[in-house]
């Protein structure tokens, strides 16, 4: 492997190369830096670039190799986190200018420390919404994380750099967060594999909150087997965690080419076959079709879930930061302060109803994983909105970009499914848009086994931007 | 719910705003006024919901 080569390689096929001492460490840092390098101003996925720690990871890698000691399974892979990640050394400031103020992070989060130990090399942080309440990447004080297949568009958000970063071809794999859809939503409008485990499954220790009974942590990449290599290095109980289940290790990459015979793939109908545009909708036909998927079930109490999941958000949101809104509300993006005070009126009774609706959802959703294995739903309702672009028409109704890019993730995170996001394309269309392959709960596998089958297929691919 | 017209947002805000101790600046309304109607929307299909009165909320508190 060639350091222009490394540049754009998988994690997996950088990771076997340096393993085997095909290419140093440090030359596929190298390799990665000049292309954050060249392409960071444009597309302003980072919003720090860690080049001495990076030096120092890949040198210790290269190191193990010489000595004939075990590299980690992700020996050299460059890798991003989203900036509410804590890097020790670095400042934690989830997207926003009032964070900045806080002291760097003395410990590295929970995945950045378990990726580390894997052999991966840590190149920076990355743009986001401000706090994560944001679908769109539009960052005020940083400026958007732009789409690299089409940079006057959104990278979709709020884990926006995550996906910038991953579709440019800057690093193969980053992290991000899912509180409604921020992993989902840039998996989708930037064209990229991503996967939101189980609620619980990933340690949060070490990242920044937003609605903690909602967030989860997950990778994105441009290779289903990147994914599930990510997902295998990163599980593990987590003290600092206290949703953080103790699931046991669950490896998915073992088992990845056991393809999808025997399950019972379903499409969801109902609320998950409205309201969005006709590319949302063909997208799943595509997926479906692919998969010989014929069978077509309603979703009961999924418009409720997402309805749940909002008035969730937006209440245990501004509890989150109403200090800062008393005392500073002009440090805040306005989009997002207005969003968080209209979330502090909202009356108790109605979020207790949310949150037991939620639980409603659930045992419903267990019901209807009785009979099926997997459900195929759109991830996003449209393709990127062009950046700045404040309302869109969907179902002929005319509606705000940032709360309704989610439409279609926020009920399926609400009750904590795994999902593995999928991007498909149109010939003709620069920009790509997304299916959700949902599983049941701790059943990561079987949504990365059918993703595996969609790239094999063609069908799903997640191409470095050109 | 959903057959209750909606509120004055302006006047929520007014009454809220002393219960909150936050102070809202005349420009921020417009934006507030937007997301209470967003949330008043999403609350009614919450609210309309039929629920058993039974049902435990979601997130459960193990010490």
């Amino acid at each position: 492997m060639t350091p222009a080569e490394a540049a754009t390689a998988t994690a997996a096929s950088i990771a076997g190369a340096v393993r085997r001492g095909e290419i140093t460490a440090a030359a596929v840092l190298d390799a990665h830096l000049a292309r954050i390098d060249a392409l960071n101003p444009g597309l302003n996925a980072f919003t720090t670039v860690t080049r001495e720690r990076a030096r120092g990871e890949a040198a210790a890698v290269d190191a193990a190799v010489a000595a004939g000691t075990d590299p980690g399974p992700l020996a050299g892979v460059p890798y991003a986190v989203k900036n509410l990640f804590d890097i020790a050394g670095v400042t934690t400031v989830a997207g926003s200018k009032i964070h900045r103020e806080a002291p760097p992070a003395t410990q590295d989060a929970t995945l950045v420390g378990r990726l580390a130990a894997a052999g991966a090399v840590l190149v920076g942080a990355l743009n986001m919404g401000e706090y994560a309440y944001d679908f769109t990447g539009e960052n005020v004080h940083d400026g958007p994380s732009r789409n690299p297949h089409a940079p006057d568009h959104m990278s979709g958000g709020s884990s926006g750099g995550s996906g910038t970063a991953v579709a440019a071809g800057m690093v193969p794999l980053a992290l991000g967060s899912d509180t409604n859809g921020s992993i989902r939503v840039p998996s989708s409008l930037c064209g990229l594999f991503g996967l939101k485990p189980t609620y619980g499954r990933l340690g949060r220790g070490g990242s920044f909150p937003f609605v903690a009974n909602l967030d989860h942590l997950g990778p994105f990449a441009r290779s289903v087997a990147d994914l599930a290599l990510a997902y295998d290095a990163m599980q593990g109980d987590d003290p600092r965690d206290a949703a953080c289940a103790p699931s046991g290790f669950a490896p998915t990459l073992p088992g990845l080419g056991d393809g999808i015979g025997g399950l019972r793939i379903v499409v969801a109908g109902g609320y998950f076959a409205q309201g969005g545009m006709p590319e949302a909708h063909a997208a799943v036909a595509t997926v479906a079709a692919a998969l010989g998927v014929t069978r077509t079930i309603d979703v009961p109490g999924a418009a409720q879930a997402r309805a749940a999941a909002f008035l969730i958000t937006a209440s245990e949101g501004a509890a989150l930061h109403l200090d800062n809104i008393r005392t500073r509300p002009g440090d805040f993006d306005p989009d997002v302060r207005d969003r968080l005070i209209a979330g502090a009126m909202i009356p108790a009774a109605w979020v207790t109803k949310a949150q037991k609706l939620r639980r409603q959802f659930h045992a419903r959703m267990m019901d209807l994983f009785g009979d099926v294995d997997l459900l195929l739903a759109p991830a996003t309702p449209c393709r990127a909105p062009r950046i700045g672009q404040k309302t869109m028409v969907l179902g002929g109704v005319e509606m705000p970009v940032r709360p309704n890019l989610g439409i279609y993730t926020q009920p399926i995170s609400c009750i904590g499914l795994p999902v593995v996001a999928v991007p498909v394309w149109t010939d003709g269309i620069a920009l790509p848009i997304g299916v959700q392959v949902i599983a049941p709960p701790w059943r990561e596998d079987l949504a990365l086994r059918a993703a595996a089958v969609l790239e094999a297929q063609g069908v799903c691919r997640a191409p470095v931007a050109r | 719910m959903s057959e209750t017209p909606a509120p004055d947002f302006e006047a929520v805000i007014d009454a809220m705003t002393p219960l909150l101790g936050l102070a809202v600046a005349p420009e921020f309304r417009p934006g507030i006024v937007q997301n209470l109607a967003t949330i008043m929307r999403l609350a009614a299909v919450v609210l309309d919901a039929e629920i058993d009165e039974r049902e435990e909320p979601a997130p459960v508190f193990r010490p």
